[in-house]
Parts: structure tokens; C-alpha cells; sequence
């Protein structure tokens, strides 16, 4: 998939669930719309941050969320499992269940990790911190961490997509 | 790429764990919208920061304008009451002490000459007028 094409479902799904700009996304608003997903915040293994899984039975969707990490890193899991909710959804009733873990919520490049979890990243990425944003709290702040607060990402997350914008080197 | 992904034994051990997670009752998983959570609108936040900074920025300016204000004041204090001794030791020629006229006239002379530029440029500087700050 085209990563401008990931860009513009991110985009869809930013303006319909969260118009008012809203931190962190209301991910509730998604769950209670669409009535096919399900998202939960649970203690898992060290390795894991997350996970998505499709039941046969019902056509259900359910977001498992390792509560053991930060709030940023949660919202990102989140973020990222939705990417595969919106982006894979063929793969994932193929599959039933997608394992997210520290290595592929961390690949912002094409290649580092499979394509899917790369697509899942970029999604994650225009979600939680939309361009115009991004731009505007980098213009007025021009600190990595002070964005990072407001978006309530981590200073991780936020510096890949300083740099993906072309903000920072 | 992980060690998980490599792993297929690993992968497929998780993905059980997962699926053993919903053969429990869902009511007893916590709902992730209901953990507490700090919400913020973007923009708003944006701009309330960009504000805080300019007010901080404001209140280290007038710190250090403090601080600068109250070594000048000291080191003129200091300056005029050793040109008062030195008027008055002149005056009573105290312990033989005597200047010569000229040079006397000169060193008062020149310290209020000092006291008045000093207190010209703080006064320029650390208190600009608005039409100074504005940009030409």
C-alpha cells in the first residue's frame, strides 16, 4: 500500500471520530460507532504492547492493550492496532490474531519491519499527531518534548515524526 | 526486525495467550475507555503552551533585569560614599589629607559624570520605551 494512501485513510478516520482535535484520539467514539470492535486494556508479557483479533463468530474485532506500559506508549498501541482495524483487514481475518511489540511499533521505515506493521506505523503516526498540528506546535514551541506532551506520545514517536515531517534531522 | 518476529514458536504462543484472553467473560476485561485519562484539545493545548512560555520568558527578563538593577545600584552606593569621604577628608584635611584642587574638581567631576551615564544606559536599556522594542 501506497503511504500516501495510508495518509489519507488516517486522515478519514482522524476527521470523522476526532473533528475537534481532541488528546488523546477518542478511541471510545470508534468502539461505540462502529459496534464491531471491542478494545481492552489488559496485563501482558514484557515483550508485548499490544494486540488485535478477529473472531469468525460475529465478525468481531477485539484491541488488547499491554497496561503494563506508559499512557503514551498505550495510545500508540492503540493507534497502531486500529491501523491494522482500517488498513489490514483481510489479513487479519486470515490471520485471527496480529502480536504488536516493541520492534514493530518502533519501524518508521520501509523494510525495518513487515509492510503491514510499517503501513500500521505511519496510520498510528497521522492519527495521533496530524501534520498541520504537528507543524504549528513545532512553529510556536520548537521543543520535541513539548510536543510530545501535547500529543501525549512519547518523545520516541514524536521525534520519528519531527523527522518523517522534516522538522528535525 | 524482532526477536518475536522471528520466531514463529514465540508468535504463536502469543497469539494463544491472546485468544485465551476472550474465553474469559468480557465483562471482567477493563474496558480501555474507562481508564483515566487526561483530555486535551490539541490546538487549545498549542496555544496555552505558547503562552506559558511567553510568560516565563517575560518573568526571567524581569529577574535578571532585578538582579542587573541591584549590582549597579550597590557599585554606585559604593562609588558615592567614597567620593563623600574623600570631600570630607578633604574638608578637614584629616591625617594630612590633601588633593589638589584641580585634581580634586576632576575626580568629583568625572564620578558624577560616570553616576549619570550609568544610570542613562540602565535606565535605556533594561526600561526601553515601547517605540525602541518595536520593530522597524
Amino acid at each position: 500500500m501506497e503511504k500516501n494512501a495510508v495518509t489519507d485513510q488516517a486522515d478519514i478516520v482522524r476527521k470523522e471520530y476526532n473533528p475537534d482535535g481532541v488528546s488523546p484520539f477518542p478511541y471510545e467514539k470508534i468502539e461505540q460507532l462502529r459496534g464491531d470492535i471491542a478494545m481492552y486494556a489488559v496485563d501482558l508479557d514484557e515483550d508485548l504492547s499490544g494486540a488485535i483479533h478477529y473472531e469468525k463468530d460475529g465478525d468481531f474485532f477485539t484491541i488488547f492493550v499491554n497496561q503494563k506500559k506508559s499512557p503514551a506508549r498505550q495510545h500508540f498501541t492503540m493507534a497502531h492496532a486500529l491501523g491494522h482495524y482500517f488498513l489490514h483487514e483481510e489479513i487479519l481475518k486470515k490471520e485471527e490474531v496480529l502480536i504488536d511489540d516493541e520492534a514493530s511499533l518502533a519501524g518508521n521505515v520501509s523494510g525495518s519491519v513487515p509492510s503491514r506493521e510499517y503501513e500500521a506505523n505511519i496510520f498510528a503516526a497521522n492519527l495521533l499527531m496530524p501534520k498541520e498540528l504537528v507543524a504549528k506546535a513545532w512553529n510556536e514551541l520548537g521543543s520535541v518534548e513539548a510536543c510530545a506532551r501535547i500529543f501525549q506520545v512519547s518523545i520516541t514517536a514524536m521525534s520519528i515524526r519531527l523527522t518523517d515531517l522534516g522538522f528535525l534531522e | 526486525m524482532s526477536d518475536v518476529y522471528n520466531n514463529t514458536s514465540t508468535q504463536g504462543e502469543y497469539k494463544e495467550k491472546i485468544k485465551n484472553l476472550l474465553k474469559k467473560d468480557r465483562v471482567q476485561l477493563v474496558s480501555y475507555a474507562s481508564l483515566p485519562k487526561h483530555e486535551v484539545r490539541m490546538r487549545e493545548e498549542i496555544e496555552n503552551r505558547r503562552e506559558e512560555l511567553k510568560n516565563v520568558s517575560l518573568q526571567q527578563d524581569i529577574e535578571l533585569k532585578k538582579k542587573t538593577l541591584f549590582l549597579l545600584f550597590r557599585f554606585l552606593a559604593a562609588e558615592t560614599c567614597i567620593i563623600f569621604l574623600f570631600s570630607f577628608f578633604q574638608a578637614v584635611q584629616l591625617f594630612g589629607f590633601q588633593l589638589e584642587e584641580w585634581s580634586f574638581k576632576l575626580l568629583v567631576s568625572a564620578t558624577i559624570a560616570q553616576i549619570t551615564v550609568m544610570l542613562m544606559v540602565a535606565v535605556k536599556h533594561l526600561f526601553p520605551h515601547k517605540e525602541d522594542n518595536e520593530p522597524t
